[in-house]
């Protein structure tokens, strides 16, 4: 299944917007797995992830054509 | 004795008329920061008739503020910040009360400080700060308006506000401060002038929605606004059951600097 991410602040340093080909019945956490393998300094960050416009505290099962958005701090002001 | 006449373009609007400008006229509105967001945030709270205007912040005026940091002109270098946006907002409009605090917020201060205002604005370029007044605000039941900046992006919310068992903060966001030096502050990522002027702007449209009960305020949302393509994202914020706030007693002995974890 395919699924569309997108990228806030500093993580735009780290990885593009993109659509993600994943397993079908992945859920959030193999998401956050495969991200972590393309790019490592993903870990380095503390960032909420949004399905479909809502934050997430837990991980939850993904579906085709789900929006995905990684959110980091920020600081200025 | 009020002069209406100052606020009547804004009194005339339907939505907006005499009981939500007066309502306007008797709230006391703490602004954390008196940089490029506080500056246009008091700007427009004083000039739309916000009655009371508190200002919190150590710095004096740089150089290097001046492109983004509107109230203050090249004089005004090596003075304390928030005695020249006190003589600035008095000269535009004099009827306004302004109560400066010429340090930094902290621990030991922050509750009393915050407890005789109606809004905190959080207008900060620090973590330990923002962490320190979202949980003061939480143990003072005060809302307060969330805006902060990386390069060509911004976000907005207003945190704590609405029904007591939905309401949500920054916490339910960001559990935790990023590590020193995670996330570049405007002074290292740089910034455009104008973009703390635009969210400046909405913070203070917040901070008007929240007193005079006109439109929808930004609770339970964070709004992320791209400068260069006007795209906006919403993001729905509902409450993280794992946060703990701290008590006063945990907050008076906190070290916000060193943890924000309680």
């Amino acid at each position: 299944m395919q699924i569309t991410l997108l990228v806030f602040g500093i993580l735009n340093d780290i990885l593009p917007p993109q659509t993600i080909v994943l397993p079908l019945g992945a859920d959030t956490h193999q998401l956050q797995q495969l991200l972590h393998e393309r790019y490592p300094d993903l870990e380095k960050y503390q960032y909420g992830l949004a399905k479909n416009q809502q934050l997430i505290h837990q991980d939850q099962p993904i579906n085709e054509g789900d929006e995905i958005a990684l959110l980091p701090p920020f600081s200025g002001g | 004795m009020i002069d209406y006449s100052l606020y009547s373009k804004q009194m005339v609007l339907p939505g907006f008329g005499l009981v939500q400008q007066q309502r306007l006229l008797h709230a006391k509105v703490l602004v954390i920061g008196a940089g490029g967001l506080g500056c246009p945030v008091m700007q427009y709270l004083s000039a739309m008739g916000v009655g009371t205007l508190g200002i919190v912040d150590d710095d004096i005026v740089e150089k290097s503020n001046l492109h983004r940091q509107i109230l203050f002109g090249v004089n005004d270098i090596g003075s304390l910040k928030v005695d020249v946006v006190k003589k600035v907002l008095n000269e535009r409009n004099p009827s306004l009360q302004i109560d400066t605090y010429p340090f930094r917020l902290n621990n030991l201060n922050a509750l009393h400080i915050i407890a005789s205002y109606d809004v905190v604005v959080d207008a900060t370029d620090n973590f330990e700060t923002r962490y320190l007044l979202n949980d003061a605000c939480v143990l003072l039941d005060k809302p307060f308006v969330y805006a902060a900046i990386f390069a060509h992006e911004a976000q907005l919310s207003v945190f704590n506000y609405g029904p007591v068992n939905e309401r949500t903060t920054y916490r339910d966001a960001f559990p935790n401060p990023p590590q020193a030096g995670e996330v570049p502050s405007c002074a290292d990522a740089g910034v455009l002038g104008v973009y703390p002027g635009i969210i400046g702007c909405m913070q203070a449209l917040e901070v008007v929605k929240l007193l005079s009960g006109c439109g929808e305020v930004l609770q339970n949302k964070i709004l992320i606004y791209h400068f260069l393509t006007h795209q906006s994202y919403i993001i729905q914020l509902t409450r993280n059951a794992l946060i703990q706030y701290p008590s006063r007693e945990q907050l008076l002995a906190a070290n916000y600097a060193v943890t924000c974890v309680f």
